[in-house]
């Protein structure tokens, strides 16, 4: 009995994934990938650029298959791209030929639901991101942060029982991030779906997130397991130790690989420890 | 957080533009008539060779009020309409199904390609051969003129569509045909939507020329008889008539261009 409660919602076990190469060998890009997911869990992973974050996203998306290993799903093997398990991207991929409401019900179309239904439930998914009133615009008439928004309601009209976003945020300036983060934050506390959110940045990982799995790269592999909860944020010294912990981390899958370009791709202020 | 709201006063200030572009655009026109009608008033070229638009335009204007036009006008709309559509009907759905699986396309795209370089009233002869001289062949030609751009434009769309927009739809629950019908389709839209502009100018070129050589109605026909018959106005009323109907199917396909793909340029 208690092993079927206590069952995660996603199960990455071992898994690797090699691509060949252009000039015929081949690139590892996940080495031996293991992490159980809970169901009402917001884990973020983070780690520099190339480290397979997206290509590990993709997986449990059902976009890519595995070299080896397995991720699956309630304890169901996952096999191909499914509504349960909806996906936002960095880019949005909205469709430009539909209305704001037209792209939010876009999988409900795909789901087969009555029209009347689909115009009801876009509404509300559209009001959750506070974006009731524009779903009569194109979507080029949006900002970038409200792109993003539009492409959050959408994947809420799957019905998911997993929100897979990869670094969904890191194209909005400051301020924009700050009310996406609070915004989603928001959603996860009132529906408490699973979610799985990339992103290379210290910061926004901090914020959001009941786990940040650190990752490294050459081969992309998991490095660390960090667990922090709502009290823990509270604590100024224990998220500074937190934050030096990580930068310690992240610091060493970095510098071999030079000081400049790559260290700029991960966000925020580094800790002077 | 609202955003800025930019769509309401859109709609006037658009009208408004595009009045002033069409005004702006009446004045050099209005500079070419004058011109035309100068070279003529100061005998620098011959009224015989060269009407005037002055008995021109009162041409233009008797081909109306006679109702001696209609059926000239209605015959070339006739072949062009039908041509271009079947061209249309054929050319899409074949170009997006050779745009979507990728060594069809690699292996046709040469192929059409070079038959796209012949110059489409080359075929002509070879149309009158087959079908004769009359509205088959007209058709027919009309078709290979316009089917060319049409299809190479659809497999350009079709082969360019973002495979990020696909994949995203394949996260949303949509199947194989879905994603043909509601992304591969929509997205390839603006790039088909050229090619028919293209191929409904090549149409009309080609129509024009077709019914010169055979046929015995139509604007073409009648441009060409008019000058057999040495009605010289007539011949050029009927050219004015002719470039009137050229501006009118250009701005038709834009209008319906930006009807259809109202998001092209903006994204
Ligand atoms: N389809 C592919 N073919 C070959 N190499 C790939 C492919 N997708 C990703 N890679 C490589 O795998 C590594 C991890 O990529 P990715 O998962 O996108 O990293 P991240 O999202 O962490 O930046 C990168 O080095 C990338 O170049
Ligand atoms: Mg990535």
């Amino acid at each position: 009995m208690s092993a079927v409660t206590s069952m995660p919602r996603l199960s990455v076990e071992r898994v690797s994934k090699t691509f060949p190469t252009a000039t015929g060998g081949s690139f590892q890009a996940l080495n031996e990938v293991a992490l159980d997911i809970a169901a009402e869990e917001f884990v973020s992973l983070l780690g520099p650029s190339g480290c397979g974050k997206s290509t590990l996203l993709e997986i449990i998306a059902g976009l890519q298959t595995p070299s080896s290993g397995r991720v699956s799903m309630d304890g169901e093997q996952i096999l191909r791209p499914g509504p349960e398990r909806a996906v936002v991207f960095q880019h949005f991929a909205l469709f430009p030929w539909r209305t704001v409401t037209g792209n939010v019900e876009f999988p409900m179309e795909m789901a087969r639901v009555a029209k009347t239904e689909r115009r009801r439930r876009a509404r509300e998914y559209l009001s959750m991101v506070g974006l009731e009133d524009f779903g009569d615009r194109h979507v080029w008439q949006l900002s970038g942060g409200m792109q993003q928004r539009v492409a959050l309601a959408r994947a809420m009209a799957c019905t998911p029982k997993v929100l897979l976003m990869d670094e969904p945020f890191s194209g909005a300036d400051a301020i924009t991030r700050e009310l996406l983060q609070a915004q989603l934050t928001k959603l996860h506390r009132a529906t408490r779906k699973t979610i799985l959110f990339v992103t290379h940045s210290v910061d926004e990982a901090i914020r959001m997130s009941d786990r940040i799995v650190v990752m490294g790269t050459r081969p992309g592999r998991i490095v660390s397991i960090f667990s922090l909860d709502d009290a823990t944020r509270e604590h100024a010294d224990k998220m500074a130790e937190l934050r030096a912990a990580i930068w310690n981390l992240l610091r060493k899958e970095i510098l071999p690989l030079g000081e400049g370009e790559a260290g700029n791709e991960i966000r925020g202020e580094a800790p002077s420890t | 957080m609202g955003g800025s709201t930019q769509g309401g006063s859109q709609g006037p200030s658009r009208t408004m533009a595009r009045l002033r572009s069409f005004g702006i655009a009446l004045v050099p026109i209005g500079g070419l008539f004058l011109v035309w009608e100068l070279i003529v008033g100061m005998g620098w070229v011959k009224a015989e060779l060269l009407t005037p638009p002055s008995i021109a335009i009162p041409e233009v204007w008797r081909y109306f009020a006679s109702g001696e036009i209609f059926s000239h006008l209605g015959a070339s709309l006739r072949r062009g309409a039908l041509g271009f559509a079947i061209a249309a009907v054929v050319g899409v759905p074949v170009g997006l199904f050779i745009g979507s699986v990728r060594w069809v396309s690699l292996g046709l795209s040469p192929v059409i390609e070079f038959l796209r370089q012949l110059p489409p009233l080359a075929m002509l002869p070879v149309f009158m051969l087959f079908l004769g001289l009359g509205f088959q062949a007209q058709v027919a030609i009309v078709i290979w003129a316009a089917i060319w751009p049409i299809l190479l434009n659809t497999v350009t769309g079709a082969l360019g569509v973002d495979e990020r927009l696909k994949k995203a739809a394949r996260t949303l629950g949509a199947g194989r045909r879905e994603i043909f019908l509601q992304v591969a389709l929509p997205a390839a839209l603006p790039t088909i939507m050229t090619g028919m502009r293209l191929g409904a100018s090549y149409a009309f070129l080609v129509l024009v020329a077709a019914e010169m050589v055979g046929a015995d109605s139509g604007i073409g026909f009648i441009i060409l008889n008019n000058q057999y018959t040495f009605k010289i106005p007539q011949m050029y009323a009927a050219i004015l008539i002719l470039a009137c109907l050229g501006i009118a199917l250009n701005y038709g396909l834009l209008w319906l261009e930006r009807l259809l793909t109202p998001w092209r340029g903006n994204t």
